[in-house]
Protein backbone atom coordinates (compact mmCIF):
# COMPACT_ATOMS: atom_id res chain seq x y z
CA UNK A 1 0.00 0.00 0.00
CA UNK A 2 1.27 3.60 -0.82
CA UNK A 3 0.71 7.01 0.80
CA UNK A 4 1.25 9.81 -0.79
CA UNK A 5 3.59 12.10 0.95
CA UNK A 6 0.72 15.06 0.85
CA UNK A 7 -1.38 12.38 2.23
CA UNK A 8 0.26 11.64 4.95
CA UNK A 9 1.18 15.69 5.81
CA UNK A 10 -2.99 15.94 5.44
CA UNK A 11 -3.95 13.14 8.15
CA UNK A 12 -1.32 14.26 10.25
CA UNK A 13 -2.28 18.03 10.58
CA UNK A 14 -6.29 16.64 10.59
CA UNK A 15 -5.08 14.54 13.89
CA UNK A 16 -3.13 17.59 15.04
CA UNK A 17 -6.52 20.01 14.82
CA UNK A 18 -8.78 16.89 16.32
CA UNK A 19 -6.14 16.62 19.53
CA UNK A 20 -6.05 20.35 20.24
CA UNK A 21 -9.61 20.36 20.44
CA UNK A 22 -9.41 17.74 23.18
CA UNK A 23 -6.16 19.25 25.09
CA UNK A 24 -8.35 22.67 25.12
CA UNK A 25 -10.63 20.99 27.36
CA UNK A 26 -8.41 18.94 29.86
CA UNK A 27 -5.98 22.25 29.96
CA UNK A 28 -8.86 23.97 30.95
CA UNK A 29 -10.41 21.43 33.74
CA UNK A 30 -6.87 21.81 35.12
CA UNK A 31 -5.90 25.85 35.03
CA UNK A 32 -8.04 29.06 33.77
CA UNK A 33 -8.45 30.27 30.39
CA UNK A 34 -5.47 32.70 30.98
CA UNK A 35 -3.11 30.62 31.80
CA UNK A 36 -4.12 27.75 29.49
CA UNK A 37 -3.80 30.75 26.42
CA UNK A 38 -0.22 31.96 27.82
CA UNK A 39 1.33 28.64 27.86
CA UNK A 40 -0.34 27.76 24.61
CA UNK A 41 1.36 31.06 22.55
CA UNK A 42 4.39 30.04 24.42
CA UNK A 43 4.01 26.50 22.22
CA UNK A 44 3.56 28.75 19.57
CA UNK A 45 6.88 30.70 20.12
CA UNK A 46 8.84 27.55 20.31
CA UNK A 47 7.84 27.12 16.44
CA UNK A 48 8.96 30.29 15.90
CA UNK A 49 12.44 29.59 14.62
CA UNK A 50 11.43 26.67 11.99
CA UNK A 51 9.09 29.75 10.79
CA UNK A 52 11.77 33.02 10.67
CA UNK A 53 12.32 34.23 7.49
CA UNK A 54 15.60 36.54 8.34
CA UNK A 55 15.92 39.60 6.16
CA UNK A 56 13.32 39.02 3.77
CA UNK A 57 11.26 39.84 7.01
CA UNK A 58 12.08 43.62 5.94
CA UNK A 59 11.56 43.57 2.57
CA UNK A 60 7.84 43.09 3.23
CA UNK A 61 5.46 46.30 2.80
CA UNK A 62 4.25 47.96 6.47
CA UNK A 63 1.01 47.39 5.23
CA UNK A 64 0.81 43.44 5.02
CA UNK A 65 2.76 43.18 8.32
CA UNK A 66 0.44 45.11 10.52
CA UNK A 67 -2.33 42.89 8.86
CA UNK A 68 -0.47 39.73 9.71
CA UNK A 69 0.18 40.80 13.26
CA UNK A 70 -3.80 42.00 14.06
CA UNK A 71 -4.43 38.40 12.52
CA UNK A 72 -2.86 37.21 15.17
CA UNK A 73 -4.46 39.49 17.75
CA UNK A 74 -7.71 37.91 16.82
CA UNK A 75 -6.36 34.42 16.66
CA UNK A 76 -4.93 34.94 20.58
CA UNK A 77 -8.25 36.43 21.35
CA UNK A 78 -10.53 33.84 19.53
CA UNK A 79 -8.10 31.07 21.60
CA UNK A 80 -9.00 32.42 24.62
CA UNK A 81 -12.71 32.75 24.23
CA UNK A 82 -12.53 29.05 22.84
CA UNK A 83 -10.84 28.12 26.23
CA UNK A 84 -12.97 30.00 28.66
CA UNK A 85 -15.75 28.08 26.57
CA UNK A 86 -14.09 24.90 27.70
CA UNK A 87 -13.75 26.22 31.04
CA UNK A 88 -17.33 27.50 30.99
CA UNK A 89 -18.30 24.13 31.13
CA UNK A 90 -19.02 23.71 27.15
CA UNK A 91 -18.42 20.36 26.06
CA UNK A 92 -15.26 19.75 23.30
CA UNK A 93 -17.31 17.76 21.04
CA UNK A 94 -20.04 20.78 20.90
CA UNK A 95 -17.77 23.76 21.56
CA UNK A 96 -15.23 22.49 18.53
CA UNK A 97 -17.91 21.97 15.95
CA UNK A 98 -19.60 25.26 16.98
CA UNK A 99 -16.33 27.21 17.02
CA UNK A 100 -15.20 25.80 13.68
CA UNK A 101 -17.92 27.15 11.55
CA UNK A 102 -16.52 30.43 11.55
CA UNK A 103 -16.02 30.83 8.12
CA UNK A 104 -19.61 31.51 7.81
CA UNK A 105 -18.96 35.00 8.97
CA UNK A 106 -15.72 35.71 6.57
CA UNK A 107 -18.07 34.59 3.72
CA UNK A 108 -20.90 37.14 5.26
CA UNK A 109 -18.25 39.91 5.42
CA UNK A 110 -15.94 38.75 2.01
CA UNK A 111 -18.69 40.54 0.04
CA UNK A 112 -17.94 44.12 1.57
CA UNK A 113 -14.70 44.09 1.78
CA UNK A 114 -13.05 41.92 -1.38
CA UNK A 115 -16.31 42.48 -3.17
CA UNK A 116 -16.89 38.75 -3.39
CA UNK A 117 -20.05 37.11 -4.49
CA UNK A 118 -21.27 34.63 -2.53
CA UNK A 119 -21.85 31.26 -4.96
CA UNK A 120 -24.90 29.10 -4.48
CA UNK A 121 -22.21 26.61 -2.82
CA UNK A 122 -21.35 28.87 -0.29
CA UNK A 123 -25.19 30.42 0.69
CA UNK A 124 -26.08 26.04 1.46
CA UNK A 125 -22.82 26.49 3.67
CA UNK A 126 -24.49 29.57 5.47
CA UNK A 127 -27.20 27.91 5.98
CA UNK A 128 -25.57 24.76 7.78
CA UNK A 129 -23.56 26.10 9.38
CA UNK A 130 -26.68 28.57 10.82
CA UNK A 131 -28.52 25.58 11.84
CA UNK A 132 -25.75 23.77 13.01
CA UNK A 133 -25.48 26.49 15.85
CA UNK A 134 -29.37 26.02 16.19
CA UNK A 135 -28.95 22.20 16.85
CA UNK A 136 -25.69 22.25 18.91
CA UNK A 137 -27.13 24.59 21.43
CA UNK A 138 -30.33 22.22 22.16
CA UNK B 1 -30.01 19.26 28.50
CA UNK B 2 -31.40 23.20 28.99
CA UNK B 3 -32.43 23.45 25.75
CA UNK B 4 -31.68 26.27 23.34
CA UNK B 5 -33.51 29.13 25.62
CA UNK B 6 -30.84 27.30 28.20
CA UNK B 7 -28.38 27.22 26.57
CA UNK B 8 -28.47 31.51 25.60
CA UNK B 9 -27.75 31.64 29.31
CA UNK B 10 -25.15 29.62 29.22
CA UNK B 11 -21.26 31.36 29.27
CA UNK B 12 -20.07 29.16 27.34
CA UNK B 13 -22.31 29.12 24.04
CA UNK B 14 -21.54 33.20 24.16
CA UNK B 15 -17.65 32.44 24.46
CA UNK B 16 -18.36 30.19 21.43
CA UNK B 17 -20.07 32.94 19.21
CA UNK B 18 -16.55 35.21 20.45
CA UNK B 19 -14.01 32.72 18.84
CA UNK B 20 -16.34 32.53 15.69
CA UNK B 21 -16.11 36.50 15.66
CA UNK B 22 -12.24 36.25 16.07
CA UNK B 23 -11.23 33.41 14.36
CA UNK B 24 -13.29 35.29 11.26
CA UNK B 25 -11.72 38.31 11.74
CA UNK B 26 -8.31 36.56 12.12
CA UNK B 27 -8.69 34.66 9.00
CA UNK B 28 -10.03 38.35 7.33
CA UNK B 29 -6.83 40.09 8.04
CA UNK B 30 -4.23 36.68 7.73
CA UNK B 31 -6.31 36.46 3.81
CA UNK B 32 -5.37 40.30 3.34
CA UNK B 33 -1.92 39.83 4.81
CA UNK B 34 -0.78 37.01 3.07
CA UNK B 35 -1.45 38.36 -0.46
CA UNK B 36 2.21 39.56 -0.32
CA UNK B 37 4.04 37.67 2.42
CA UNK B 38 4.22 33.82 1.64
CA UNK B 39 2.71 31.34 4.12
CA UNK B 40 5.35 30.36 6.89
CA UNK B 41 6.95 34.15 7.45
CA UNK B 42 2.74 34.84 7.16
CA UNK B 43 2.35 32.50 9.98
CA UNK B 44 5.53 33.87 11.92
CA UNK B 45 4.10 37.38 11.67
CA UNK B 46 0.78 36.35 13.33
CA UNK B 47 2.45 34.19 15.89
CA UNK B 48 4.27 37.40 17.24
CA UNK B 49 0.56 38.97 17.01
CA UNK B 50 -0.64 37.02 19.53
CA UNK B 51 2.07 37.73 21.92
CA UNK B 52 0.75 40.85 23.40
CA UNK B 53 -1.92 39.47 24.69
CA UNK B 54 -0.27 37.08 26.61
CA UNK B 55 1.80 39.74 27.78
CA UNK B 56 -1.28 41.66 29.14
CA UNK B 57 -2.32 38.38 30.56
CA UNK B 58 0.75 38.05 32.55
CA UNK B 59 1.11 41.93 33.68
CA UNK B 60 -1.95 42.21 35.12
CA UNK B 61 -2.14 39.03 36.88
CA UNK B 62 -4.72 37.46 35.13
CA UNK B 63 -2.71 34.75 34.09
CA UNK B 64 -2.28 33.53 37.40
CA UNK B 65 -4.00 30.78 39.29
CA UNK B 66 -3.32 27.38 40.48
CA UNK B 67 -0.38 26.02 38.69
CA UNK B 68 -0.66 22.83 37.91
CA UNK B 69 2.02 21.12 35.91
CA UNK B 70 -0.32 18.72 33.84
CA UNK B 71 -2.63 21.70 32.73
CA UNK B 72 0.09 24.46 31.89
CA UNK B 73 2.05 20.52 29.80
CA UNK B 74 -1.51 20.27 28.36
CA UNK B 75 -1.58 23.67 27.38
CA UNK B 76 1.82 24.24 26.06
CA UNK B 77 1.27 21.47 24.05
CA UNK B 78 -1.59 22.84 22.91
CA UNK B 79 0.29 25.40 20.88
CA UNK B 80 3.11 23.31 19.99
CA UNK B 81 0.56 20.71 18.16
CA UNK B 82 -1.62 23.20 16.50
CA UNK B 83 1.65 25.13 15.05
CA UNK B 84 3.01 21.48 13.66
CA UNK B 85 -0.62 20.83 12.44
CA UNK B 86 -0.06 24.30 10.46
CA UNK B 87 2.84 23.13 9.46
CA UNK B 88 1.83 19.72 8.53
CA UNK B 89 -0.96 21.63 6.18
CA UNK B 90 1.64 23.75 4.48
CA UNK B 91 3.95 20.57 3.79
CA UNK B 92 0.90 18.92 2.18
CA UNK B 93 0.28 22.07 -0.10
CA UNK B 94 3.87 21.95 -0.71
CA UNK B 95 3.91 18.07 -1.87
CA UNK B 96 1.76 18.45 -4.44
CA UNK B 97 -1.45 18.01 -2.52
CA UNK B 98 -4.92 18.77 -4.31
CA UNK B 99 -5.68 21.93 -2.52
CA UNK B 100 -9.52 20.55 -2.20
CA UNK B 101 -8.80 17.45 -0.94
CA UNK B 102 -6.32 18.59 1.47
CA UNK B 103 -8.59 21.46 2.65
CA UNK B 104 -11.50 19.49 3.51
CA UNK B 105 -9.83 15.94 4.61
CA UNK B 106 -7.68 18.41 7.78
CA UNK B 107 -11.39 20.49 7.83
CA UNK B 108 -12.93 17.45 9.68
CA UNK B 109 -11.03 17.73 13.18
CA UNK B 110 -14.12 18.64 14.48
CA UNK B 111 -14.97 14.73 14.09
CA UNK B 112 -11.25 13.77 15.17
CA UNK B 113 -11.91 15.75 18.85
CA UNK B 114 -15.67 14.28 18.82
CA UNK B 115 -14.09 10.79 18.80
CA UNK B 116 -11.37 11.30 21.27
CA UNK B 117 -13.81 13.14 23.81
CA UNK B 118 -16.07 9.98 23.36
CA UNK B 119 -13.68 7.65 24.36
CA UNK B 120 -11.45 9.57 26.77
CA UNK B 121 -13.97 12.16 28.08
CA UNK B 122 -16.69 9.69 27.88
CA UNK B 123 -18.90 12.90 26.53
CA UNK B 124 -22.16 12.73 25.09
CA UNK B 125 -24.03 13.86 22.85
CA UNK B 126 -28.37 14.32 22.49
CA UNK B 127 -29.55 13.66 18.85
CA UNK B 128 -30.28 16.83 18.32
CA UNK B 129 -26.81 18.12 18.49
CA UNK B 130 -24.92 14.75 16.87
CA UNK B 131 -27.22 16.48 13.92
CA UNK B 132 -25.28 19.52 14.83
CA UNK B 133 -22.12 18.27 14.52
CA UNK B 134 -23.05 16.59 11.20
CA UNK B 135 -24.27 19.87 9.31
CA UNK B 136 -21.54 22.08 11.15
CA UNK B 137 -18.68 19.50 9.24
CA UNK B 138 -21.34 19.73 6.09
CA UNK B 139 -20.45 23.73 6.11
CA UNK B 140 -17.12 23.49 7.14
CA UNK B 141 -16.51 21.33 4.17
CA UNK B 142 -18.55 23.24 2.06
CA UNK B 143 -16.72 25.78 2.88
CA UNK B 144 -13.28 24.55 2.62
CA UNK B 145 -13.94 23.61 -1.59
Amino acid sequence: MHFSLWLIFTILALLCFGVVGLLQKVSTDLVSAESALIWLIAGFILLEPFLYPGHALLDYSARSIGFLLAAGVMNALGSWAVLAAMKSGGKASVVVPLTAIYPIVVCAVTPFLFHEHITRMQGIGIACGLGAIFLLAG
Amino acid sequence: MPGIIGTLKLRWFWYSLLTVVGWAAWAVFLKIGSVEIPSEPALFLQTVGMVPLAAILLLTGSGAGPRNKKGVAYSLLNGIISGIGILCLLAAYRSGGNTSIVAVTSSLYPLVTFALAFFLLREKLTRVQMLGLILATASIVIFSL
